[in-house]
């Protein structure tokens, strides 16, 4: 009856935004839930989140965002703003704090994601000034398949790039300068490659605005004037923080010859033939992804494209690349399209709205669609981590295994364990060998270096699914069979093998 | 009346039909149930057999070491000759558990001939090429099929008091190359040792 009471007063006060804020919560609970059993399960993609775990654990013990799986591959320090100029993440350290696991960072980024549909359904409330139909887009937005991938990616700076890319753009419409001076900076310091998005929302401003003597021109001008400079400023950054990234390694756009998302534009100038073949290159997927994005929301957008302008430095790097992730549901890239598919849908629907369309039977025409999408997509992907048997017999050994590993001991293992015990300074892994040649040289030079450290426990998990069960092949043989005198097998258990370095 | 009396022949032909058909797939259901039951019974008595890891089947393919790729000269004698050549190892192997498998050379046996230093037999060193000592694999619980390709590298001394004549090209016998392979259980941590043997043949030709 209490509760009844406290939502009755929430939403005298808060209007429609109750039913949003009510999304947003049933989202962070239900998801958050759903990610800590795939991470339980040791299937989720855990290459980012081993990372954050160990960067924010050293963080609290004194080390500045210290994490070892990519030292000699992207950084030569070991400081995470070497790989990626992202401060903003430092927002999640309090909470981290509270409780240091993989768990809190999970539970943090699904929430920090469902945040995005508050300005979501502001930016729609400005636009076509109906509560309801806005509060159908803010929840809709959950549900939109782009940013599913995002949650299910975990913890990474883009979780927080899609969610202030929102905030920027409704303070931007709204004129709400303070605002926007804030999110503006926020933004910029998810990610370095944000600065080209957030300057492309700065263009959209300015085709807004149009008047040049507005106040939102002007703040455009002023996004648009700061965020090309702060590119090359971040990417700066990270050369001081000891970024070492291999060219080699960056092969997406090699069809074109750049070395960098920088020296892309030049060389599709310098290049069109280049840049033609590599458009051309995985077409088929490449349209379906275009496809997929503008599906559940009836390709609407398209009729609001200004609402897209900033969706378009992504969306032509990724087009112009070869690495399937950049035009894929999955992943954690959609960050940089998510909000300017809702504000083209936005825009879309005003138009519609001219032309004597109904938008609130449109809208919830699309919610209907998103829902469709959302609910045949998700047991699919959902069941490929078979995470919901919790009582899973071989995941209780890792875990068991686990736990007989001392929490101050260095250790070893593949990178589907390592956020397990990557709180901890000294825990080490290999990216799988199997992504490509490069990274198999790269993970033969880890081991051999790591050779002459000391690890004092190596967990290897034969059983695990591909690429992990290879890793942890590749383990054994480079680096347990080769240092055979220095390591005892102290015990084994269906394909889970735990080693300890001999006294 | 005529009509009733032609439906009812033709019901019966139809059920007799039908009884045959019936009484015929049952004979093969039967069948089928007997070679399941069979089948059931070999797997068991096999899962049986698989509470220890052991080598199914080793086998080596010959060794053909290819013409020198490097001449070792001592002053203007000819010291020795290193040989290269591609080695196929075939392994089966049936484990319960997870387990390691490793390929290492055993013994060489040389088989003597004029063509070889008499004196540094003993000096013949065969080994895997690219300063391997072992080859490993993990298998994975059931029955696993590898086929090692692996490069061996010999160190032969010739007879340079028989050395061939220009154009002239050899092959022959070297000797027998013994691979010893073992099966390593993680879980119960049981080693089975299998060996095999290739027949080594070495190709020489004269310094040009």
């Amino acid at each position: 009856m209490q509760l009844v009471n406290i939502i009755a007063h929430l939403k005298e006060k808060l209007g429609y935004r109750i039913y949003v804020l009510i999304a947003v919560l049933i989202y962070t609970i239900v998801f958050s839930i759903i990610e800590i059993l795939i991470y339980q399960s040791y299937r989720i993609f855990t290459w980012d989140l081993g990372i954050f775990n160990q960067a924010f654990w050293n963080t609290l013990h004194g080390r500045f965002l210290y994490y070892t799986s990519e030292i000699g591959v992207y950084t030569k320090s070991g400081c995470f703003l070497a790989a990626h100029f992202s401060p903003t993440i430092l927002l999640a350290l309090p909470f981290y704090a509270i409780y240091p696991a993989g768990e809190t960072l999970l539970v943090i980024s699904t929430l920090v994601i469902a945040i995005g549909a508050f300005p979501i359904y502001e930016i729609a409330n400005f636009f076509l000034k109906d509560e309801r139909i806005s509060t159908i887009i803010g929840i809709m937005y959950m549900f939109y398949p782009l940013l599913q991938g995002i949650t299910l990616s975990g913890f990474s700076p883009e979780s927080f790039a899609v969610t202030f890319f929102a905030y920027i753009l409704y303070y931007l419409i709204k004129t709400d300068v303070k605002k926007l001076a804030v999110t503006l900076i926020l933004g910029l310091m998810t990610h370095e490659a944000s600065a080209l998005t957030i300057a492309a929302i700065g263009v959209y401003g300015l085709l807004y605005y149009r008047t040049s003597r507005s106040k939102g021109f002007k703040v455009s001008l002023i996004i648009l004037t700061v965020s090309i400079p702060y590119f090359f400023f971040a990417n700066y950054m990270r050369m001081v923080f000891g970024w070492t990234g291999r060219p080699s390694l960056w092969r997406e756009w090699a069809i074109i010859g750049a070395k960098s998302i920088s020296d892309l534009p030049l060389k599709v100038i310098l290049n069109p033939v280049g840049a033609l073949n590599a458009l051309a290159t995985d077409w088929v997927m490449k349209l379906l992804y275009l496809a997929l994005l503008m599906l559940p929301v009836l390709f609407i957008p398209l009729l609001g494209f200004k609402g897209l302008i900033p969706a378009i430095p992504y969306l032509l790097a990724s087009l112009f690349s070869t690495y399937r992730l950049y035009y894929s549901l999955e992943g954690h890239y959609g960050a940089f399209v998510v909000p300017f598919v809702f504000l083209g849908f936005v825009h879309g629907l005003m138009k519609a709205q001219e032309k004597k369309f109904l938008a609130s039977k449109l809208a919830i025409l699309a919610f209907i669609t998103t829902i469709i999408i959302f609910s045949s997509m998700l047991p699919v992907v959902y069941s490929q981590y078979r995470a919901f048997d919790l009582l899973d017999k071989h995941n209780s050994i890792v875990r068991s295994f686990i736990s007989r590993i001392p929490g101050n001991a260095s250790v070893l293992t593949q990178s589907n364990i390592f956020p397990h015990v990557s709180n901890r300074y000294n825990a080490y892994t290999i990216a799988p060998p199997t992504w490509n040649y490069e990274y198999m040289l790269i993970d033969k030079e880890i081991l051999a270096n790591l050779s002459k450290q000391d690890i004092e426990y190596v967990l290897l998990d034969f059983k695990a699914d591909q690429p992990y069960s290879i890793s942890a092949s590749f383990i054994y043989i480079e680096f347990i069979f080769k240092n055979n005198n220095k390591y005892s097998l102290i015990d084994a258990s269906d394909g889970v093998v735990l080693f300890r370095l001999n006294e | 009346m005529e009509k009733i009396m032609k439906s009812k022949n033709l019901l019966k032909i139809i059920s007799i039909i039908t009884l045959i058909v019936n009484i015929a797939l049952t004979i093969v259901n039967l069948y089928i149930v007997a070679q399941i039951n069979q089948t059931l019974m070999t797997l068991g008595s096999l899962n049986g057999h698989l509470n220890t890891a052991f080598v199914v089947r080793a086998e080596a393919s010959n060794l053909i070491l290819e013409k020198p790729s490097v001449y070792i000269m001592e002053g203007e004698n000819l010291k020795y000759t290193v040989h290269f050549g591609m080695l196929n190892v075939h392994i089966q192997a049936i484990t319960p558990n997870f387990s390691r498998v490793t390929v290492k050379i055993k013994d060489f046996n040389v088989t003597k001939s004029k063509y070889l230093d008499p004196d540094r037999l003993s000096e013949i060193d065969i080994s895997f090429a690219g300063e391997l000592r072992e080859y490993v694999y993990v298998i994975a619980p059931g029955l696993n099929d590898l086929n090692p390709q692996i490069r061996i590298k010999a160190k032969i001394p010739l007879n340079s008091e028989n050395l061939l004549s220009k154009g002239e090209t050899i092959q022959f016998q070297l000797g027998s190359l013994f691979l010893e392979i073992e099966l390593f259980n993680f879980e119960t941590r049981n080693k089975t040792v299998t060996e095999c043997s290739s027949q080594v043949f070495i190709t020489i030709e004269p310094i040009s």
